[in-house]
């Protein structure tokens, strides 16, 4: 239980330091002075070409990209560095490793003759490739959220064609999640501080089991008078969202670099090498 | 001494709550033989009939459990009576009434309720954003962002905009909370324990800016356990599934079995005066004060009548 309680505390407590910080969303740099519809546009972009980049030295290059705009974002590269790559061996690794193994190829290393298990140079470079693909698209995705306000990225996605009802969602599931967390770790520090000894197995689960159904009997709740809260204030299941945002020159220039970039990425990729 | 003080209370202005005070005596609220049942059969209230008159503060008191909540919530339409009528301003209230966009929309925009939990009515990305949320449903979108900047300024919350409503302090949100509801410029204000969960400086902010909203000529409903924001009520109705009692904030502050039955209590400076007039003697002080203003200027023209005395 003690590794559940501290599992669940440490990763609301990393969530919401990395979701509710805004601290670099907020600072002067190149990314925040962009429009974030353009941002959101060019950094989807780079997503996509990332994703469907075949060759090692092209996705290196854009993963290098997005370190230089990480750099002039004034976002610091450790910090950058630390939440890109906490979830890469989470994900990557249980897909990437059995790459190494049984793709066939020039073998480096024999591990087994029978049956025949090795490391080849095939299966290292798409293991690589696989894994710094990722890398890249998740530091773009970062990139994105670390120098946005969950605001704009709502607004610019709204702006995007993506419908009022499912910004209204995504808007009310990322406001009451963390809050809803927060219960979650009240009620068990509550436990906690009425336990005199430390539980059996059983008994956690038990325990957390009951945890889990308050928490629901709480969502229920909280999913009906928000519904109220919204009802008493004009609501009429048509969600009704504002933003402003102006494009200048400075979005049109980062545009068109971004533009000419990604073209090069491709004709590179699909072309030269 | 105690003849120099006699009655004083009666000659400045204590002696009634309402008569100083120009309420409209017209209704807006009038509710008739309401009941009402939770979906498994508990009865919440039980043959209620009020009403609420435009321009007063009534308090609704009651232990946790007496219906206060539901009977704010039928007020704004948000649940419906299992028997009996609600009208506002002379029509009745119905479902089918809300679920017109139009009526719906008229309605919204006169009726505005405060939940207790300020987490309930924060849901948007930032303050601003709940803020408008009201404003951008009714109005239209410039008069929408005008009202929301204008709310924000008045409240003094204007620097909190950007914010998000979960990196707020209590107080902050319950502001925010209200200003949600400002924003509609509704002319009822229904509000659920108002200052509870606050700080005594939040508590005091929330005190003054209900007499403040009162004095725009709002018509505030408010449920509440705290015995400062009920004295600066013009009537009470005290709770428990039925209507008990009603009558002015005095008469329920004086009424010590039904302070007792309903586990309330009374104002600290109600608490002072009536030592000092049990100390004195009975008819020294003839209205206890119930609020700090009353207060002061009972002690204000009890130490004038000393000094004159003196002279």
């Amino acid at each position: 239980m003690k590794l559940f309680d501290k599992t669940i505390e440490g990763v609301i407590k990393y969530i919401n330091e990395a979701v509710f910080a805004e601290k670099y969303a907020k600072s002067r740099g190149i990314l925040q002075s962009i429009n974030p519809k353009i941002k959101l546009i060019v950094i989807l972009s780079f997503v996509v070409i990332t994703v469907l980049t075949k060759h090692l030295e092209v996705i290196f290059g854009l993963y290098v990209l997005s370190l230089i705009f990480c750099y002039f974002s004034n976002v610091p590269l450790k910090h950058y560095l630390k939440r890109v790559w906490f979830f890469i061996p989470i994900f990557t690794g249980i897909i990437a490793l059995p790459i190494i193994f049984i793709t066939p190829g020039k073998p480096i290393y024999v591990l087994l003759n029978s049956p025949y298990i090795a490391i080849t140079y095939e299966g290292i470079y798409y293991a690589t490739i696989f894994t710094l693909r990722v890398a890249t698209a998740v530091s773009y995705a970062v990139l994105l959220t670390i120098t946005t306000t969950w605001n704009d990225i709502t607004k610019s996605l709204n702006k995007l064609g993506i419908p009022d009802m499912v910004i209204t969602i995504m808007t009310i599931a990322y406001r009451y999640i963390f809050l809803l967390m927060n219960t979650l770790i009240d009620s068990m520090y509550s436990r906690k501080s009425r336990l005199c000894k430390n539980l059996g197995m059983k008994e956690s689960w038990i325990e957390a089991g009951k945890n889990m159904g308050a928490l629901f009997i709480k969502t229920h709740q909280m999913g009906e008078d928000l519904y109220y809260a919204m009802l008493s204030r004009g609501y009429l299941n048509e969600p009704q969202t504002y933003s402003e945002f102006h494009t200048e020159t400075k979005d049109y220039i980062f545009l068109i670099i971004s533009i000419f970039i990604m073209a090069i990425a491709i004709i590179i990729d699909r072309c030269i090498l | 001494m105690s003849e120099n003080i006699n009655n004083i209370s009666n000659n400045i202005g204590i002696n009634n709550d309402n008569v100083n005070k120009n309420i409209n005596k017209e209704i807006i609220f009038k509710l008739k033989n309401v009941s009402y049942k939770y979906p498994d059969g508990t009865l919440a209230l039980d043959k209620i009939n009020m009403e609420v008159y435009r321009g007063e503060i009534l308090a609704i008191i009651g232990s946790n459990g007496a219906g206060k909540t539901t009977l704010l919530k039928i007020l704004n339409g948000l649940e419906f009576p299992s028997n009996g009528e609600v009208y506002f301003e002379g029509k009745k209230l119905t479902e089918k009434i809300l679920t017109n966009k139009e009526s719906m929309k008229y309605f919204r925009s006169r009726v505005g309720f405060v939940f207790q939990d300020p987490d309930i009515m924060l849901f948007s990305p930032t303050v601003w954003d709940d803020v408008a949320f009201g404003p951008l449903h009714l109005y239209s979108k410039e008069k929408a962002i005008n009202s929301t900047d204008k709310t924000l300024k008045d409240m003094n919350i204007y620097k909190l905009k950007d914010k998000h409503p979960y990196n707020i302090s209590g107080g902050e949100k319950k502001k925010a909370s209200i200003a949600s509801v400002m924003s509609i410029e509704p002319e009822v204000i229904l509000m659920d324990e108002p200052t509870s969960y606050l700080d005594p400086k939040s508590k005091k902010y929330i005190i003054q800016l209900i007499k403040k909203l009162n004095k725009m000529g709002k018509t505030i409903v408010f449920v509440s356990h705290d015995p400062n924001l009920i004295s600066v009520a013009d009537m009470c109705y005290v709770l428990n599934k039925k209507i008990i009692f009603s009558g002015y904030p005095r008469d329920v502050f004086s009424n010590v079995e039904l302070l007792e039955r309903e586990n309330l209590d009374v104002p600290e400076i109600t608490k002072l005066f009536k030592k000092i007039k049990d100390d004195l003697g009975n008819n020294n002080i003839d209205k206890i004060p119930i609020n700090i203003d009353e207060g002061y200027e009972l002690l204000k023209s009890i130490l004038n009548n000393v000094n004159n005395k003196k002279e």
